[in-house]
């Protein structure tokens, strides 16, 4: 195995300790509270992994109930729903990786039903072999409609969806020829939609030779599938990616052929790639801790997570498309732009204005009352240092704490006010904005 | 009670009163939650505790020959008074010597006063031992509101700042509380539970009151005997478009009068929505909510909607044709939204039978992937029959009200609301998943917290044979009356 990823393992200098649980509970899934991290780091780095990438609960029919409102606002709110109830982080951190990854918007689309069943997808094939993933992504309704495929015929050939198909889900630029798009362009004629599924319009589908990656022969849409997945520079993109989304926005050029590597020999399967990443002494590397800015949906659901608390779902997407990140609507084929493009004087502004109604109850609810998060915590100090537990990862130096128990203080004996007031202090530290 | 209270309850004969609001109220409900009940039970307990035993020989003790609640206005808020004339004065000051801590009870004649603070030092008997509190009931309370207002400044509800819809529901209720002098309230407990108030003021004659329609006797069609829910709503939807930047807030008044640059098209450049078909309706509207019909064959959403259907009398045949032209029209505009978003198009035909006619819009079969959209269950309905134009959310609840004898009601102004227990629990019984899981989107609540509040809404519910709100606006004086009936 390679060093890169072998397992890390804790030693008496290096221990797994709450920041690095709470390192592995932020990339791994969207945080946890702090009685969740303490069980995790009871149960050691590995079985805290396992944990995270547990299956998720059949979810069918959930996902019949909420197609039956067909209603986009809805189905964001049951993505923001899953991430604050369910235990299976990993899979809908996948989930959410996916949805940047195959960016399909309903702003296109206008059909609440057909996103619905794209990420019920992503949640079902997210965690298994990308062939069927991407199998399943190419007969998706929602995709194919996103990406023209269902104008794509044999007398008029659109080349959209091949070319986002090698350029964005698996080879990435300059790794394919022009003649390669349109031989997948033809590959793929005929694959259409009809009455919200997948239809195969034989009679619309190009049937002819094509010549994709110098291999020639009457290939159909499975065929270029078969043959893209297997290509390295395949798994060398998908592995440059999850490492940017799981451990560094900057990867090396031998971090990436070290995840590829493990991706292929694993036969190709993104659970267990992304399980071995998240064990290894890579992913706990000091390069890797707090190397990343928190997106929107990181920020506002890790916060709701990290408090233990629960919140209303559809005004928390509301928040998170405030930010700049409103699931099912990614501004582009290419996804969100991601990291220091978070970042931005008014969307800070934003940031602080959104913990500080949630921790006052102003729209946002946040139940139980934050006093409540911190019952043994009387002295403005010790109400500091539990908001650092509960927010961050540990309790810092004097210099870091005096300040955020001075706000505390400031509100006198009013414990809610003093309890709000020291976490929207901590919420609000530089730190706080990285993952 | 001193003159200076702002506010006052009374009840007469408590003793009776206890006995009658605890035979209205009933037992606790029988699919009320176990752990709703045991609250419920820790709540009575306690209750009975603070009362040393049975609730009606406590007020009996403490109040036999009558008790009031007044309170003050004073810097640090209300300052509560309470004058009880004791069926057994001993037994009264010993309980409160025990309980009453932070009171001060002092006798004056057979009454004990128990007031908390200095402002209420100075209790005696003056204006409130003759004010009128209007019908005899077995609680009244009376309310000062001008000095309520002054005290409240901007928290006082003000029309000008209402937003949406609440600026024409609201708008009589909001008016009164802001102009009248007194507010009048009686709690009755004979046959189910009757809260009625009074405000000595009205809409009428200020330059609200245009949104009340001007009402000749009518005959409405009723709700049908299994119907969920009825509302008449005493607003003119004429004058309110007539001129919505009187009545609403300025995006909304573009909002309506963009509506109405499309509307005012459906006849040619002749036709005036707001005056020719509006006008050519009888206001008030009344709408009726029906229960789902039976399933149909072949898959049918995982909610049952209920039938919706509009009511309104036609003054003029004209404007009957009107409506069918601006059903096609908006039919149509549906239609190419939905074609836009890849949904099969609504089939829009007329129909005719032997008593009416109408325009119906039938759903396509169903094809697609996954539970059916809650759309797939409608058939918009615009019908004339019987001198009515009926606007339905289904066929089958168009007909099914057309089917109910009219009736002229007794009042056909003012607000009406009737909301029947037991179809509503079938509904939410039959509904329950989908229903839990828009609570789960909506509050973040997990699917046992969910299944919980409707455990006990439904139990609720299910125990009450009806709920009823009435609004009637005289020429001086603004009435509104809640009624609450226990199942049998």
């Amino acid at each position: 195995m390679n060093d890169l990823l072998a397992p890390w393992q804790p030693t008496a200098g290096d221990p797994f300790d709450l920041a690095k649980v709470g390192h592995l509970v932020r990339r791994g899934g969207f945080s946890a509270s702090l009685a969740k991290r303490r069980e995790l780091q009871r149960a050691g780095p590995l079985a805290a992994v396992a944990q995270l990438a547990a299956p998720g609960p059949d979810g069918a029919a959930m996902l019949q109930q909420l197609l039956t409102f067909d209603d986009i606002q809805r189905v964001r709110a049951w993505r923001v729903w899953l991430v604050l109830h369910g235990e299976h982080q990993l899979q809908l951190r996948l989930s959410a990786f996916w949805h940047d990854h195959f960016a399909t918007s309903d702003r296109k689309l206008l059909d609440p039903r057909s996103m619905a069943l794209q990420q019920a997808t992503f949640d079902r094939l997210g965690s298994g072999v990308f062939d069927e993933l991407l199998a399943a992504m190419c007969r998706d309704p929602a995709l194919l409609r996103w990406l023209d495929n269902d104008v794509n015929t044999k007398a008029n050939p659109n080349e959209n969806f091949a070319r986002e198909l090698f350029e964005l889900f698996t080879l990435g630029r300059g790794n394919y020829s022009e003649a390669d798009i349109r031989a997948a362009a033809r590959a793929f004629t005929g694959w259409h939609v009809r009455d919200g599924r997948f239809h195969f319009a034989a009679h619309l589908h190009d049937a002819g030779d094509k010549e994709l990656f110098s291999a020639r022969g009457p290939l159909t849409g499975d065929d270029v599938i078969a043959r893209t997945v297997v290509r390295r520079e395949s798994a060398e993109f998908l592995a440059a990616k999850w490492l940017r989304w799981f451990v560094h926005p900057e990867p090396e050029r031998a971090e990436v052929d070290a995840l590829a590597a493990a991706y292929e020999q694993g036969g190709r399967d993104v659970g267990a790639a992304i399980r071995q990443l998240l064990q290894s002494r890579l992913f706990f590397s000091p390069r890797a801790y707090r190397s990343k800015v928190k997106g929107p949906a990181e920020f506002v659901l890790g916060t709701v997570r990290s408090l233990g608390g629960r919140a209303k779902p559809a005004q928390l997407a509301a928040t998170m498309g405030a930010l700049g990140e409103s699931w099912l609507e990614p501004p582009s084929v290419e996804g969100w732009h991601r990291e220091r493009a978070w970042l931005s004087p008014a969307a800070w502004l934003l940031r602080s204005n959104f913990v500080a109604d949630l921790l006052a109850g102003r729209g946002q609810q946040l139940a139980p009352a934050p006093r409540t998060l911190m019952p043994d915590s009387k002295k403005p100090v010790d109400l500091a240092k539990a908001a650092f537990l509960l927010l961050l990862d540990a309790v810092p130096a004097r210099a870091v704490l005096d300040p955020v128990a001075a706000v505390a203080a400031a509100h006198g004996a009013d414990a809610d006010a003093a309890a709000a007031a020291v976490l929207h202090a901590v919420a609000c530290l530089p730190e706080y904005q990285l993952l | 009670m001193p003159d200076t209270a702002v506010a006052v309850v009374r009840c007469v004969d408590p003793p009776a009163a206890v006995t009658a609001l605890l035979a209205a109220l009933g037992p606790v409900p029988a699919g009320v939650p176990d752990a709703v009940r045991a609250q419920l039970g820790i709540g009575i307990t306690m209750v009975r505790a603070f009362c040393d035993g049975d609730v009606g020989a406590f007020a009996d003790r403490m109040a036999r020959g009558g008790a009031a609640l007044g309170f003050e206005l004073a810097a640090g808020g209300p300052q509560p008074v309470v004058v009880l004339r004791p069926g057994d004065a001993a037994a009264a000051r010993r309980w409160c010597g025990e309980h009453a801590s932070g009171w001060r009870v002092r006798a004056h004649g057979d009454c004990l006063v128990l007031t908390r603070g200095d402002a209420t030092a100075g209790a005696a008997t003056g204006r409130w031992g003759t004010e009128s509190f209007g019908e005899a009931a077995a609680l009244q309370a009376t309310i000062d509101l001008a000095p309520l207002r002054v005290a409240a400044g901007s928290q006082w509800p003000a029309w000008e700042r209402l937003d949406g819809p609440a600026r024409v529901l609201l708008a009589p209720i909001v008016h009164a509380l802001g102009s009248g002098t007194r507010c009048s309230l009686a709690l009755h407990a004979a046959d189910g539970l009757r809260l009625c108030a009074s405000i000595d003021a009205s809409v009428r004659g200020s330059p609200l009151g245009a949104l009340l329609p001007a009402v000749a006797p009518h005959a409405e069609l009723s709700l049908p005997a299994d119907g969920v829910a009825s509302l008449r709503l005493d607003r003119s939807f004429t004058q309110l478009l007539r001129t919505p930047q009187q009545f609403l807030d300025p995006a909304q008044a573009v909002v309506a009068q963009s509506f109405l640059s499309i509307a005012d098209g459906i006849d040619g450049a002749s036709t005036s929505f707001v005056d020719d078909l509006l006008g050519g309706l009888v206001e008030p509207f009344v709408l009726h909510v029906l229960p789902p019909e039976p399933e149909a064959d072949g898959p049918v959403p995982l909610l049952q909607l209920p039938g919706f259907a509009l009511v309104a009398p036609l003054r003029t045949a004209a404007a009957g044709e009107l409506v069918l032209q601006a059903a096609r029209m908006l039919a149509t505009i549906a239609n190419v939204e939905r074609q836009q978003r890849g949904r099969a198009m609504f089939l829009v035909r007329p129909m005719r039978t032997e008593t009416g006619h109408g325009l119906v819009a039938e759903p396509g079969p169903w094809r697609g992937p996954g539970a059916v959209p809650l759309d797939l269950a409608l058939s918009p309905t615009v019908w004339i029959e019987r001198g009515y134009v009926v606007v339905a959310s289904t066929h089958a609840a168009a007909m099914r009200v057309l089917q109910s004898p009219g009736e002229v009601p007794q009042s056909p102004s003012g607000d009406h609301l009737l909301v029947r227990g037991a179809p509503l629990a079938a509904w939410l019984a039959a509904n329950r998943p989908v229903v839990e899981l828009g609570r789960m989107l909506d509050e973040g609540e997990d699917r046992a917290a969910a299944s919980r509040f409707f455990d006990l809404v439904q139990a609720v519910v299910a125990a009450l044979h009806s709920v009823q709100w009435s609004l009637d606006v005289g020429d001086d004086v603004t009435r509104a009356e809640l009624v609450l009936e226990r199942a049998r």
